[in-house]
């Protein structure tokens, strides 16, 4: 018999909320407005409905009842809409989009292996002194989402004391998007949504206050009673406030809980009030504030991360390799913020799931577009515009989304006065297209695909034509998500990167050449998450690339020209890489996530391998054959274990302890032999003589957070041991060179450095780090040609021991703010000249050892305005103004330092990028 | 040739930084920069019979000059020995500077080494250089080009100078190039008279030293750097050598440019290109890496001391040709700023003071006419003792060169 009670309740809640009453109700409606039926319904049985006028604005009703009853009435009138209801004797709750409780499927399983035991318990009376002690009358007089009491699970098997798992989706109500990303949290226990939304909080069965916070989202709580496992899904509001707040909220408590050191989560909307150079916002240059994170100057490509190289950074775009982040050399980035959802920077304790760079991953995300509503969003600056558009293709299933970004910069080489530049052109432009699809509940799919490109036309050279200069990124990426059951979801996606370069000297006609370079990377990845319940979550997978590179040819172009075709043999490699890693939660203090991932590459054929004398360093007199490899045949092979682990223990609320230690192995190099990244740099593979690059870092933090998280405060010390770091002789050209192992140099590396950082929320927001880093590389070859500052470690061309970043922003009004950023750091290192001398009548500088003086430091202040027109909720266009002055101070600061000899006087130069103060002033719009 | 990618980077980097930015170069004091003195080896031999000479030096601090006596190295024994054991000796005839004798010529095909041992006894050699020969210079000829200005970004007219070598590979492949050039100037106006100024004004006296032809030379102070390696069919092809101004020309009657060509070893090529690419070097990120670059000179006794300069050999073609101004690529004459013509002669009856006088006045006042007057000098007297003024460029030949023929010049 109790079996029966147990099961008719446990059907009860699955089926409708609340207390069944036996009213009934009769009325006849044709395109009546939902409202105008709810006016009846309260008219005829004196029923009150609780409910927000927006949510049914646009809803209508068509259909007959006779002496219906009100449950089953309320059912059919919200039939087809996101409208949920909560019946409770004469009054009627309703709820847009939110499943106030239920009994998903997806844990039916689960309750089914329970509910015998739990049935045979004395539920109901439990039930009833919960009901009616403690939370009896909250539930009334009130259509406040956060203040109703929602009932979690299945009375029935309530069992005091004991813990059940919640689960459900975090969505954005206004798109009905999943929400990724955000913290989900009750007292000391938090989840973070997936990429679907999905979280997963186990606690003690009873009552809780379950909080959700994301970046751009009103922060949101729910009252609930936990009585079994169940769902409850919860949808959070746009902030209005929040589209130019600078805000970190996603991380609040994070900072504290995360078991990984150096992640760090960047929303677009972080970056909408930092000042920016031409008003570009630009999520990538945000980043360069942060702890940790350089370039090399100004203008400069590529990001220095903890003292590692600019090809040790894994950028990642949906999933795809990103080989050239920047556009016009560095001074943007390949991305329009606008069409971003945000990016992951992880600069030490990097998952087991990320490898094949040494030094940090950069994982950026596209919007997942707006299934309910278009909307268009776009911004006009001095140099580029941008238009962004998300499309709902099928309602609440599938979206698209599409970007664009075009420069317009050659009218300003118009009015450049400088002859120099007058005929040259410059573009660059960029786009991005994603597909999303939610087929349903349990399987996703998107597609995505990304196009740059930047043109230039020089008059570059003493001999009056010109150079073109074009090169290009190409991505596209599909991936499959699919959720097996609350605790077993897995993802299966294929990607595909190229890269290429081709530039034209046509300025001689009879020696016009052209040349080009291309790499291609073809990827798969297969990747299962797992959660074992408390506490053990389990992330697996495998993942397989493919590269195709060209590493240069050069052909003549014209019937001119003599120039001679060079054509060196393409590379191909495959590397392969398996990982587990074990989210392991020891106890409410403790945790642990530790993984293994064992990666290996192999250097394919067809290709040539040369030979050298043995005591002798390589160069083309010590060649002494060749070996000729057939196509697919394994030239050489590397492989070796990735150990990840991290570990964080809780002191107390506010404050906790973390260390991580990982290990990395690259097998993929950027041959550059200027001091940042180019977009000439050429990505070779490991070979025969080049091996691949391994690091080791042991990182160590402090974190703490002040006044309910307002404040976030850590610090952190990492000391890292690199191996195989690539560089080249002094004055090694590496253009068309098959032999690259004749001007390559390989050696070990080494990178400390201690960071202090300050995170602010509130009307004053912002954050503040100092860095003291330190980086060396010793070149200790056993040849002359091969030893640079006579083998001893000497400080990388990026060795910068000193940063300081602040980054603020204070809210006057909702609709007015003002920004400030202050960026210190210590000069670059560079090589001097030291000496003069004259050979065969000509001067001749002769240089010191390599990096040993510095450059002058760098200070800069940049202040911002934005200003607001409408808001988000207000259905009309949104837009803002920003007014912003970078390098307020106007102060030359050094970009680099070098000589010129003017006849027979060496004279030195100081160049400075941005020599003055640049005001900026940008219109970004949305609707 | 000389471009190649890495400049092209440059320059787009440039524009970047011009494009976005308000970038600037500015100068900057070297004090802090602490010296390193190196020997420095700068020798060559060739296959023409002549004094080859080595020089001996150590290199300087970078604000001062390089011709600096006290960094010598005087008393030294230094000699070339071949392959085959002959060896020649070079005797130091002015501090630093080692000569060969007058009819020393290196053989095609011997392979060559220097010897040094200073007088503190301190020895150094060079690797062994063989001696290629250099095909002839095809044709020497010239097209209108402008010049982009360097730093201060004035675009400049004039003429560059090219080579084609028809049977580059018939020497070793990889070229230095040197050049030296001539302008010969004959004015229209020489100086019979001149106008001394003097306490009450000018005095005019006869002036009696032949100043109507002058030559003024010059030669390169640049490495010029070729290869055929990378050419289809073995030939080299618009080479180019020099750029002169459309200034240059501007009083110049006759011109004459010799362009040797050096044949000589892919090691003393990639040395002498990694120098070029370091002084090509201008601040921005695609720069090289610079450093310290050893050339072919060890030091016997400590093998880590670091000797700068190279022992070259090469084989050696030289060819020159002769041409009128009118015989430039005729889009350059449209540039040419032809002083004497455009001048022409004045002859002015009142005195040289007023002939001069305006010129105190603002120009607004004066006239552009007067304020040329500034640029004249008295040259002649008139059949009347009235004055004759031209353009002093073209009333003594020195102030666009030297009194004295060159000895080759036909």
């Amino acid at each position: 018999m109790r079996k029966f009670i147990a099961l008719a309740l446990m059907l009860l809640t699955l089926t409708a909320f609340g207390q069944q009453t036996t009213d009934v109700y009769s009325g006849s409606f044709q395109n009546t407005a939902i409202e105008q039926v709810i006016n009846d319904i309260e008219g005829k049985l004196s029923y009150t409905f609780y409910y927000k006028k927006e949510w049914i604005d646009s809803l209508t009703f068509s259909g007959n009842f006779s002496n219906t009853p009100i449950s089953e009435v309320l059912t059919t009138i919200f039939d087809g809409t996101t409208i949920r209801f909560y019946h409770d004797s004469k009054k009627v709750f309703l709820t847009n989009g939110i499943a106030i409780i239920t009994t998903p499927e997806i844990v039916s399983d689960l309750l089914a292996q329970h509910s015998p035991q739990q049935a045979e318990q004395p539920a109901e009376e439990t039930k009833e002194l919960l009901f009616t002690k403690e939370y009896a009358g909250e539930n009334q007089n009130n259509n406040d989402l956060e203040n109703f009491v929602f009932e979690v699970g299945s009375r029935a098997q309530f069992e005091g004391g004991a813990s059940s798992t919640m689960v459900g989706y975090i969505k954005d109500n206004s798109t009905g998007e999943p929400i990724e990303g955000a913290l989900v949290y009750s007292g000391n226990k938090a989840a973070v949504t997936g990429p679907d939304g999905f979280y997963s909080l186990n606690l003690t069965n009873g009552r809780h206050e379950i909080q959700v916070q994301f970046t751009g989202m009103k922060r949101t709580k729910r009252k609930i009673i936990l009585f079994s496992n169940g769902r409850f899904d919860i949808d959070m509001e746009v902030d209005v406030i929040a589209l130019n707040e600078v805000i970190v909220e996603a991380t609040r408590r994070a900072n504290i809980e995360q078991v990984n050191t150096g992640i760090e989560r960047l929303n677009v909307e972080d970056s909408k009030t930092v000042p920016a150079v031409l008003g570009e916002k630009d999520i990538l240059k945000v980043a360069t504030t942060f702890a940790g994170i350089q370039t090399v100057g100004e203008g400069a490509a590529g990001f220095n991360v903890r003292g590692g190289k600019s090809d040790q950074n894994l950028f990642l775009f949906e999933g795809a390799t990103v080989y050239n982040a920047s556009h016009f050399l560095g001074f943007f980035s390949v991305f329009n913020s606008d069409a971003l959802e945000g990016m992951n920077v992880m600069k030490s304790g990097i998952p087991a799931s990320y490898g094949g760079r040494l030094s940090s991953v950069f994982d950026i995300s596209a919007k997942t577009p707006n299934k309910e509503e278009v909307t268009v969003e776009g911004g006009i600056s001095s140099v580029t515009s941008r238009l962004t558009a998300e499309i709902p293709i099928i309602k609440e299933k599938a979206s698209l989304l599409a970007s664009g970004r075009l420069t317009y910069s050659n009218w300003i080489l118009e009015t450049i006065d400088h002859s120099d530049f007058k005929n040259n052109k410059v573009n660059f432009s960029d786009f991005i297209v994603k597909y999303d699809h939610q087929i349903n509940q349990e399987n996703r799919v998107s597609l995505s695909g990304y196009l740059s490109e930047d043109k230039f036309r020089l008059n570059s050279d003493t001999l009056f034509s010109f150079s073109d200069f074009s090169y290009a990124n190409k991505m596209a990426t599909a991936k499959w998500s699919r959720r097996f059951n609350a605790t077993f979801d897995a993802s299966l996606s294929a990607s595909y990167s190229e890269y290429d370069y081709e530039f034209e000297s046509t300025q001689l006609e009879k020696n016009a050449f052209g040349q080009d370079y291309g790499i291609r990377e073809f990827g798969a990845k297969l990747d299962f998450n797992k959660d074992l319940q408390s506490p053990h979550q389990l992330n697996f997978g495998l993942e397989a690339k493919r590269y195709d590179i060209n590493p240069g040819t050069k052909f003549p172009i014209g019937s001119e020209s003599v120039a001679g075709s060079i054509s060196l043999s393409p590379e191909q490699g495959i590397e392969g890489a398996l990982y587990v890693s074990d989210n392991h939660e020891i106890n409410d203090k403790l945790s642990l996530n530790y993984g293994l991932r064992y990666s290996f590459f192999t250097y394919l054929g067809p290709g040539i391998t040369n030979l050298y004398l043995d005591d002798a360093p390589k160069n083309p007199d010590t060649k002494t054959g060749e070996i000729i490899h057939d196509k697919g045949d394994f030239i050489e092979t590397y492989h070796g274990p990735e150990l990840r682990f991290a570990a964080r223990y809780l002191l107390d609320d506010n404050s906790s302890v973390k260390l991580s230690y990982d290990r990395s192995r690259q097998y993929l190099h950027a041959l550059s032999n200027s001091a940042s990244l180019s977009p000439t740099d050429l990505w070779r593979l490991s070979n025969e003589y080049i091996e691949p690059q391994v690091g080791d870092q042991i990182s160590v933090g402090y974190y703490r957070d002040f006044l309910n998280g307002e404040y976030e405060t850590s610090v952190e010390v990492y000391g890292k041991k690199l191996s195989n770091l690539v560089d080249f002789k002094t004055g090694a050209d590496f253009l068309l060179n098959d032999r690259i192992e004749t001007i390559a140099l390989q050696g070990p590396g080494k990178s400390y450095g201690v960071e202090f950082s300050l995170k602010k929320d509130g009307r004053l927001n912002g954050w503040f780090n100092y860095s003291y880093a330190r980086t060396f590389i010793k070149l200790d070859g056993s040849f002359d040609e091969e030893t640079i500052n006579n083998g001893s470690y000497f400080p990388t061309n990026y060795d910068k021991p000193h940063t300081i970043n602040l980054v603020s922003n204070y809210e006057i009004t909702t609709r007015f703010s003002v920004s400030y950023n202050f960026v210190y750091n210590t000069g670059r290192p560079i090589t001097f000249p030291t000496g003069l001398y004259e050979l065969n009548g000509i001067e001749i500088l002769n240089y010191s050892d390599r990096n040993e003086y510095r450059i002058p430091d760098y200070v800069r202040m940049d202040i911002g305005l934005t200003l607001k027109w409408g808001h988000r909720l207000t259905k009309g266009s949104h837009s803002f103004w920003s007014v912003s002055v970078y390098n307020v101070l106007g102060r030359k600061n050094a970009f680099s330092l070098y000589f010129d000899l003017d006849d027979g006087e060496v004279q030195g130069y100081k160049l400075s990028v941005f020599g003055s103060a640049i005001p900026t002033i940008s219109y970004n719009f949305k609707f | 040739m000389k471009r190649d990618k890495l400049s092209i980077i440059k320059s787009l980097w440039l524009l970047a930084v011009i494009i976005v930015a308000t970038g600037c170069v500015e100068e900057f004091e070297t004090d802090s920069i602490k010296f390193e003195k190196l020997l420095v080896v700068d020798a060559n031999i060739s296959d023409q019979a002549k004094t080859h000479q080595v020089r001996l030096f150590y290199t300087n601090p970078i604000d001062q000059d390089t011709d600096n006596i006290s960094n010598a190295l005087t008393g030294a024994t230094v000699w070339v020995e071949d392959n085959i054991g002959n060896r020649t000796d070079f005797i130091e005839q002015s501090p630093g500077y080692y000569r060969s004798p007058e009819s020393f010529a290196g053989q095609r095909g011997n392979r060559y080494a220097l010897f040094i041992t200073t007088a503190e006894g301190k020895n150094y050699q060079s690797a062994y250089e063989e001696m290629v020969q250099s095909p002839e210079i095809t044709d020497i000829y010239n097209q209108f080009n402008i010049e982009l200005g360097d730093r201060n970004a004035t675009s400049v007219p004039g003429v560059q100078f090219f080579i084609n070598v028809e049977n580059a590979d018939q020497g070793s492949q990889f070229y230095r190039y040197e050049w030296n050039d001539v302008h010969q100037i004959v004015v229209p106006y020489p100086k019979k008279y001149e106008a001394i100024p003097s306490r009450e004004g000018y005095d005019v006296a006869p002036f009696t030293l032949d100043v109507e032809e002058c030559y003024r030379e010059e030669r390169f102070d640049e490495l010029i750097l070729a290869t055929s390696t990378n050419n289809a069919n073995g030939q080299l092809v618009e080479v180019p050598i020099k750029f002169s101004q459309a200034y240059d020309f501007n009083v110049t009657t006759r011109y004459s440019i010799e362009i040797t060509q050096r044949s000589i070893s892919p090691e003393a090529y990639s040395y002498y290109r990694k120098i070029e690419l370091f002084n090509e070097s201008n601040g921005s990120l695609f720069d090289k890496q610079q450093g310290i670059i050893v050339g072919n000179v060890i030091s016997l006794d400590d093998p880590d001391e670091r000797v700068l300069g190279y022992f070259e050999v090469s084989g050696s073609s030289s060819k020159r040709i002769y041409l009128d101004y009118t015989a430039l690529d005729p889009e350059i004459l449209a540039y040419l700023d032809r002083t004497c013509e455009e001048y022409g002669a004045i002859q002015y009856s009142g005195s040289i003071e007023d002939f001069y006088a305006a010129n105190d006045l603002p120009e607004s006042l004066r006239g552009s006419e007067a304020s040329k007057r500034s640029l004249y000098e008295l040259f002649d007297l008139g059949l009347t003792g009235e004055f004759k003024f031209a353009h002093r460029f073209c009333t003594d030949c020195r102030r666009r060169g030297s009194l004295g023929k060159p000895e080759y010049w036909q």
